[in-house]
């Protein structure tokens, strides 16, 4: 602030009320400010030394409450009335006199309205529009033209949307023809090849049967994420006239469920109506019904069984809002991208029903709006039954996108970057490795590069560069927990104090010790990743010098493992299950003794609910394979629908083969059952109850009773009472109950009832032994 | 077995229709009187056809089972049945219908 403009406040004569306090000069002044302390405000004062006491007392009764550094800033409504009541030309005529500090974006951005020169909000920053926000308020009709506050919210909700794009590709470079693909994909700007155009010709007007999602893979770091960010970007840049609706789901953030992929919608519809604003009210008043609805059916249906929701139910909202739409929906003249980033989260966190209900709610969408895009961003190549992806796999870095990566990781020098990607290539562990070299040897030559790779074996080349970093970690104690440590997956100070410590050679640590190597940990950016639920050691780096540390002497790996599994066997959450199966395999333990059956990989993902890949279940042993089947029929039960089912008889149906006396027999009887299939279900009852051993009560009953239900279905009571009566054992529950014989209780149950419906089907009086009452009905 | 979730031992539609009746903790409730309450809906052959003709004379669809649910009970066709192709699914929502239509705690939510 200047002290050039010169005013007498002296001479003025200041109101007791608020009534005329907008006329004082004082006021007027600090108006103009966004925030100052009183000796700020005193100095660009001309005429006094000091404010007398009325004065501050004016500034403050018309201020907000000081902040910690005593800087106050006029009530929005006052500055409001001061401003009004100096008008355009008055506001203008203070502005000549006064000068504004240039670092403050509000004060700027304040004199740019009232002088006309403000810019169009499209082309204004994040800080720009919050200072227009508040300017906003302040010059509410005052004569100055200013955006409403409205339409201010509403672009830096569009800002905000985009801001970790933004964040992201701060330093992207490179990656041409990854882009190209998925703008080719996307088909919405022009192919860039003509083979592609006329493919994309016929793309356009085809969904998701002819055209599957597509999956960008590749390992962490590889900037997957980026690319994704960089082309929404593009995108924006170059169609500012019409623009690509985009919806971005990020499956690392806590809290995103796909249990109800409805409410995936109202989340998607919420991001569509910030971008686009003029469709606002449509987005909106979906959404709001969508939610009404969904909230009333949920809080009416507290014992719902099946949280998951089905195609058939959400059906009923497509239909609606379709037909309340129809208009809009049959204008929408461009593809809507859809993102699902972080889908290894989603397959780690998400039972295979909530998976499936995923893939089937896009398929649906995709019915309604054919050019729907979803693109999955993961770690790894997934299948999941019916659903294939066009895969896009990011490798290493190109040159010129590596290069732009050192220099986001802090190798300024170009040339120095070019040396590392010739020496390491484009992968990002080792361009990682590298500018953390660089940086700890503060390397500036890019001959040093040469000469520090050329004595690197180059099949050990990440073990090398992790170790000459380690040398410069300078908590020692940290450095030797760090490697071998990174064999376990999960790190914090119980980990390091129970399963670390002594295997790394510390023989009494304490927790304290723990919990300071643990923040020193932390520190080390090349050895740590966040993950959703706390850090953990970078699986790539752990995967590069596994061999090195488990095959070395210096390490004591094997020791590591045993701790693991003794540590994770105690706890009994999910989680640690896992990290015992996971530290159990690692130390090569033979799967049956960890309660393996024959197929780990298909074991763990029974046990986990994690849907196996298509090709470890085609390989698994045909008991492995029956066990895993029949737990995915009962989850479809659960919580699949009819597509779920017809797409799991399919599957069945490749492999024909059933071992004798199979526990799969049952679910798969039940499962033609449910598709109406009824001849089919009764031949597999039939052969079933020929294998089942007599003594095996629970499976016997029930076959017999989903033999009864296939006749029900069929509507033909009288074979389902007969086979009721020919199998006495089903109607038996009241003693069995009686006799606390709770075994079978479900079987018994549902025999009773079924007995007992079926007698009523028959007309017949139910038994004065089996609590009774009852009478012919009609 | 009295005290509490008697109801997660029935199957479909049963255990819905027990929580709607009781809640979900059925103190005091008995598999007797379970078992005499569902006794006494259940309904003779030539009743239940009556009622799945009059319940599919509107239904074309997986979508009108759907609505018809939602209309008249206030739930979605997973909370009374496991999935299925509509042929199947009628007869489960049929055998919902012949239990609810007695009750007047239903009739008091159909009219809501």
């Amino acid at each position: 602030m200047q002290k050039e403009f010169k005013f007498n406040f002296s001479k003025v004569e200041l109101p007791d009320t608020g009534s005329v306090f907008n006329t004082n000069p004082v006021l007027q002044q600090a108006a103009f400010y966004t925030r100052f302390t009183i000796p700020e405000l005193e100095a660009v004062a001309g005429g006094i030394d000091k404010f007398s006491e009325k004065e501050v007392e004016l500034i403050r009764n018309f201020s907000n409450k000081p902040n910690s550094r005593e800087q106050y800033s006029i009530r929005d409504a006052d500055r409001n009335q001061v401003f009004r009541n100096l008008g355009l030309e008055g506001m203008k005529n203070w502005l000549g006199k006064i000068e504004l500090n240039p670092t403050d974006i509000t004060q700027t951005m304040l004199a740019a309205y009232i002088s006309g020169k403000a810019p169009v909000l499209d082309n204004q920053s994040l800080p720009e529009l919050i200072a227009t926000h508040s300017i906003s308020n302040w010059l509410k009709e005052t004569g100055v033209t200013v955006p409403s506050e409205a339409e201010v919210l509403q672009k830096i909700r569009q800002l905000e949307i985009l801001k970790p794009f933004q964040l992201l590709t701060t330093n992207f470079k490179g990656r041409v023809n990854d882009l190209a693909n998925l703008s080719d994909y996307v088909d919405w700007r022009p192919k860039s090849t003509v083979t592609k155009s006329i493919k994309g010709w016929f793309r356009e007007i085809v969904n998701w049967h002819d055209k599957p999602p597509l999956m960008i893979t590749g390992i962490g770091g590889a900037g997957k994420s980026t690319l994704v960010a960089k082309f929404i970007l593009d995108q924006l840049e170059h169609n500012s006239q019409k623009k690509l609706p985009f919806v971005y789901f990020d499956f690392d953030k806590p809290g995103l469920s796909v249990s109800n992929p409805l409410e995936l919608a109202i989340d998607a519809l919420q991001q569509l109506s910030v971008q686009f604003p003029a469709s606002s009210r449509i987005f909106n008043e979906i959404r709001d019904q969508l939610q009404k609805e969904i909230l009333e059916l949920e809080s009416a249906n507290q014992f719902s069984y099946a949280t998951i929701s089905r195609g058939s139910d959400r059906q009923v909202y497509y239909e609606k809002y379709t037909e309340i739409y129809a208009e809009q929906i049959s204008v929408v003249d461009r593809p809507v991208l859809v993102i699902f980033d972080s889908f290894e989260e989603l397959q780690y966190r998400a039972n295979t029903s909530e998976i499936n209900a995923l893939f089937s709610f896009i398929r649906e969408i995709s019915e309604i709006i054919p050019r729907l895009r979803p693109v999955f961003i993961g770690r790894a190549e997934v299948t999941y039954g019916n659903t294939r992806f066009e895969p896009i796999k990011l490798d290493g870095f190109d040159p010129v996108s590596a290069i732009a990566f050192l220099e986001a990781k802090g190798v300024a020098n170009p040339q120095l970057g070019e040396a590392i990607f010739k020496k390491v290539g484009g992968n990002p562990l080792n361009l990682i490795l590298m500018a953390e070299l660089v940086k700890r040897e503060k390397i500036i030559d890019p001959a040093q590069v040469e000469e520090i790779t050329e004595k690197m074996d180059k099949t050990l080349l990440q073990e090398l560069l992790v170790k000459r970093n380690l040398e410069h970690i300078h908590d020692a104690d940290t450095a030797r927990i760090a490697v071998p440590g990174i064999l376990v997956r999960r790190i914090n100070p119980d980990i390091i104090m129970e399963v670390l410590a002594k295997p790394c050679g510390f023989n009494n640590m304490n927790e304290q010790q723990a919990g300071q190597i643990f923040t020193e940990l932390n520190k080390e950016s090349f050895l740590i990743q966040a993950t959703s639920d706390g850090i953990s050691f970078r699986q790539d780096l752990r995967l590069a010098l596994y061999e090195l540390i488990i095959n070395s002497k210096e390490y004591k790996g094997r020791e590591i493992h045993d701790n693991a599994v003794r540590y994770y066997s105690q706890k009994t959450d999910p989680q640690s299950k896992a990290e015992t199966l996971y530290h159990c395999l690692m130390r090569g333990d033979n799967p049956e003794s960890v309660d393996y059956s024959d197929n780990a990989y298909l074991y763990l993902s029974r046990k986990m609910g994690i849907r196996a890949s298509d090709s470890k279940v085609i390989q698994a042993s045909q008991l492995e394979w029956e066990n895993y089947q029949q737990a995915e029929i009962i989850s479809i039960m659960n919580y699949g629908d009819e597509t779920t089912l017809k797409e799991k008889r399919a599957e069945l149906a490749e492999r024909k083969e059933r071992t004798p006396n199979s526990n799969l027999n049952y679910q798969e009887a039940k499962l033609e059952t449910r598709l109406a299939n009824f001849q089919n279900a009764n031949k597999i009852i039939d052969k079933a109850l020929k294998e089942a051993p007599s003594q095996d009560n629970q499976k016997i009953i029930d076959l017999l009773l989903l033999r009864v239900s296939v006749f029900e279905y069929q509507m033909n009571f009288k074979a389902a009472f007969d086979a009721v009566n020919n199998a006495p054992i089903l109607q038996t529950a009241y003693d069995y109950i009686q006799s606390n014989d709770s075994s079978h209780l479900y079987a018994i149950v549902e025999g009773r009832l079924t007995w007992a419906r079926l007698a009523r089907r028959m007309g017949l009086l139910l038994s004065k032994s089996r609590f009774t009452r009852h009478s012919k009905r009609r | 077995m009295k005290g509490q979730g008697l109801s997660s031992l029935l199957p479909f539609p049963y255990k819905t229709y027990a929580e709607r009746l009781y809640g979900r903790f059925q103190d005091g409730i008995s598999f007797r009187d379970l078992f005499v309450e569902m006794d006494r809906s259940f309904s003779d052959a030539e009743l239940f056809m009556s009622l799945y003709k009059e319940t599919t004379s509107g239904v074309k669809t997986k979508s009108d089972l759907e609505r018809l649910l939602r209309d008249r009970y206030n739930l979605n066709l997973k909370d009374i049945c496991e999935p299925g192709v509509l042929e199947v699914n009628l007869i489960d929502v049929v055998r919902f219908i012949e239990m609810a239509d007695n009750r007047s705690e239903f009739r008091d939510r159909k009219s809501k």
